[in-house]
């Protein structure tokens, strides 16, 4: 879990921390009349570097807990249960070792003196041992944190980028440069429809710059935005643009992303319709269902028309936006036959929870 | 001057309305004009092209079935034109074939007599020409002008090559074939003519096999034998019957020689 090189300079400085701890114990155990420092030392310092082994491998048990989501009397239980279990196996596999040094010349008098100690080392070992669970907790929570504090500034990172790419982007200036050439063709000939189009041109823009400046809109904002644009559309390809609408209602509150739904519509003209003589009709739908919503943009295309190069930047941005903000709740399907061209997007109702999924990838640390 | 035998004669090709209701409206009243045809899309283009045969077409780029330049590529002769688009990440291509002018969309009146005042100087460059004559003939005797059908045809097609090649289109009388590359099993070589061979057709192109494979993908179409150009994606294996005589075996059946320099250039790929 933790890279070696990392860990490898911390030892030193452990070990050192732990002479002293093992002085002590030595100290407690000279205590009792007739044990040598020899015999004190004989079970201090493998007293000492088998709890120090313990207080390290204690890590893992306590990275490993999901400490944000269980009640805090739980998890208290949980380590003074490990921790009297742990002090129990070092106590018990000290007093073996004690026991066979026992057996031997100088040292005789030492299971005597581990006996008399045995509940103050016992305490000691709880001790120490709650120590590093302590420290290794905190450790954990503080690497979260900043584990935490670089995603969010990643997540704004992308945002941002996203809401620059969203205004420069996401309305192809393409469409207003025909937009503008057909007002100019209509001036004269046909009046009406030269001022209709002018004035949904108005409504267009001033409802994109609108909303572009919003985090989110509802579904019925962005469906009345994609009606202008399709509107305009219309007055360009004539009766070559045709719509049809298949909306449940029941999802036009659900809050959506600004523009997420135009670029699936300037695709199904741009690379759909217009490549087609007869032209065809665009269908948006909206299902409800599975915690939020499912929008549909289905189109004809020519199926001898030249192969498209995969993704468009429009339909990439979309894609990548919905995963910055939902994550795996949202996403972005492409159903296609040499005919047709479907889009499926998913939006969750509510935005999915920035760190859902505690697994491996973030306990990493550099 | 105002004669109508000196009139440029322009073909309308845009596939929106409103786009070709502004030329209409900015031509009307323009001096030495007349407007013998309006199209919606390219197929109609390359056959009012045919049937009219005008000095000028005003050319849309992005429409239905062909493009602009298909358009063009199909007309196979020297024509003026003029682009009318909203993109302008095609304006390289179409003055490396020689495009009069190109407007961007939206444009003034004046931007528009200005491109038919250089319009007119092209077509008196090319060279008198009978009016009314049927586009070959009339190719024919454009050969004495500035340049010859062939080479326009080959530069053109050499321009094109930088991006390999999508589709072939193939001009049969009154027909257009539009043949994906990825459908054609192989090209064979026939004279002056080229054969490509589908799933279920066999069509003949005027154009060398040289000239087709440089257009074509050369990671996808192998020179597999002096006459004939292999789509990899058909293959189905290679036999060997002797020292260096080869026979490749299309998914198809087809059976097709492999030369010695052929089959390295297929080991090279596979």
């Amino acid at each position: 879990m933790t890279p070696l090189a990392t860990t490898r300079r911390f030892i030193p400085p452990y070990l050192a921390a732990w002479v002293p701890i093992a002085g002590l114990l030595a100290a407690m155990l000279r205590l009792t009349p007739g044990t040598t420092w020899t015999g004190a030392l004989a079970v201090a310092i493998p007293g000492s570097a088998l709890l120090s082994f313990l207080c390290v491998a204690i890590r893992y048990p306590v990275r490993g807990l999901p400490a944000e989501r269980m009640p805090v009397s739980r998890l208290l239980a949980l380590h003074l249960g490990g921790a009297a279990f742990a002090t129990a196996v070092w106590l018990g596999a000290l007093r073996l070792w004690v026991e066979v040094l026992g057996q031997t010349r100088p040292f005789e008098l030492l299971p005597e003196a581990f006996r008399s100690h045995a509940p103050l080392l016992a305490a000691a070992g709880l001790l120490l041992y709650l120590l590093a669970v302590t420290f290794h907790s905190l450790l954990r929570a503080v690497e979260r944190s900043r584990e935490a504090e670089r995603r969010a500034l990643e997540l704004s990172l992308i945002a941002r980028d996203a809401e620059i790419a969203l205004l420069r982007s996401q309305v192809d200036p393409h469409f207003l440069f025909n937009a503008l050439n057909s007002i100019a063709g209509l001036t004269r000939d046909d009046p009406d429809r030269a001022r209709t189009l002018c004035l949904r041109l108005g409504d267009f823009l001033r409802a994109g710059l609108r909303i572009g400046s919003r985090a989110r809109i509802s579904l019925r904002e962005e469906l009345a935005l994609a009606r202008d644009y399709l509107e305009i559309e219309r007055i360009r390809f004539g009766a070559r643009l045709r719509v049809a609408e298949d909306v449940d209602e029941a999802g036009l509150s659900c809050p959506v992303p600004p523009l997420i739904l135009l670029p699936l519509l300037e695709n199904a003209v741009r690379h759909g319709i217009s490549g087609l003589v007869e032209g065809g009709e665009v269908l948006i739908g909206v299902r409800v269902g599975g915690g939020g919503i499912e929008i549909i943009v289905e189109n004809p295309r020519d199926a001898e028309a030249r192969s498209r190069a995969g993704e468009g930047i429009g339909l990439r941005n979309v894609r990548r936006r919905l995963e910055t903000l939902y994550g795996r709740a949202g996403g972005l399907a492409i159903r296609e036959t040499p005919e047709s061209f479907r889009i499926e997007i998913a939006i969750p109702r509510q935005l999915a929870p920035e760190s859902g999924d505690g697994g491996g990838a973030s306990e990493r640390q550099g | 001057m105002m004669s109508k035998t000196s009139d440029l004669r322009l073909l309308i090709v845009d596939d929106e309305e409103p786009a070709r209701l502004l030329l209409r409206d900015y031509l009307r009243g323009a001096p030495g004009v007349t407007i013998v045809g309006e199209c919606a899309d390219g197929f109609a283009a390359v056959k009012a092209v045919t049937d009219l045969d005008p000095d000028l077409l005003l050319l849309d780029i992005q429409m239905p079935k062909l493009d602009g330049l298909e358009v063009l590529e199909l007309i196979g002769r020297e024509i003026a034109v003029v682009f009318v688009t909203a993109y302008d990440e095609y304006s390289i291509r179409a003055f490396e074939i020689h495009a009069v002018d190109y407007l961007l969309k939206p444009y003034s009146r004046e931007r528009l007599l200005e491109a038919l005042d250089r319009a007119r100087e092209r077509v008196a460059r090319l060279g008198p020409r009978r009016k009314g004559a049927p586009a070959s003939q009339a190719a024919a005797t454009a050969g004495a002008g500035s340049a010859t059908l062939p080479e326009t045809v080959a530069a053109m097609d050499m321009r094109r090559s930088r991006r390999p090649l999508e589709r072939i289109l193939i001009r049969d009388r009154a027909r257009i074939h539009v043949i994906p590359v990825g459908s054609i099993h192989y090209v064979e070589a026939q004279d002056d003519y080229i054969s490509i061979v589908t799933k279920d057709r066999k069509l003949l192109k005027q154009q060398t096999l040289n000239e087709l494979g440089q257009a074509l993908d050369e990671r996808r179409f192998v020179r597999v034998h002096r006459s004939f150009l292999l789509n990899i994606e058909h293959l189905a294996r290679i036999e060997t019957y002797a020292k260096d005589s080869r026979i490749a075996i299309l998914k198809s059946g087809a059976q097709l020689p492999v030369s010695r320099s052929g089959y390295e250039r297929l080991r090279g790929l596979l």
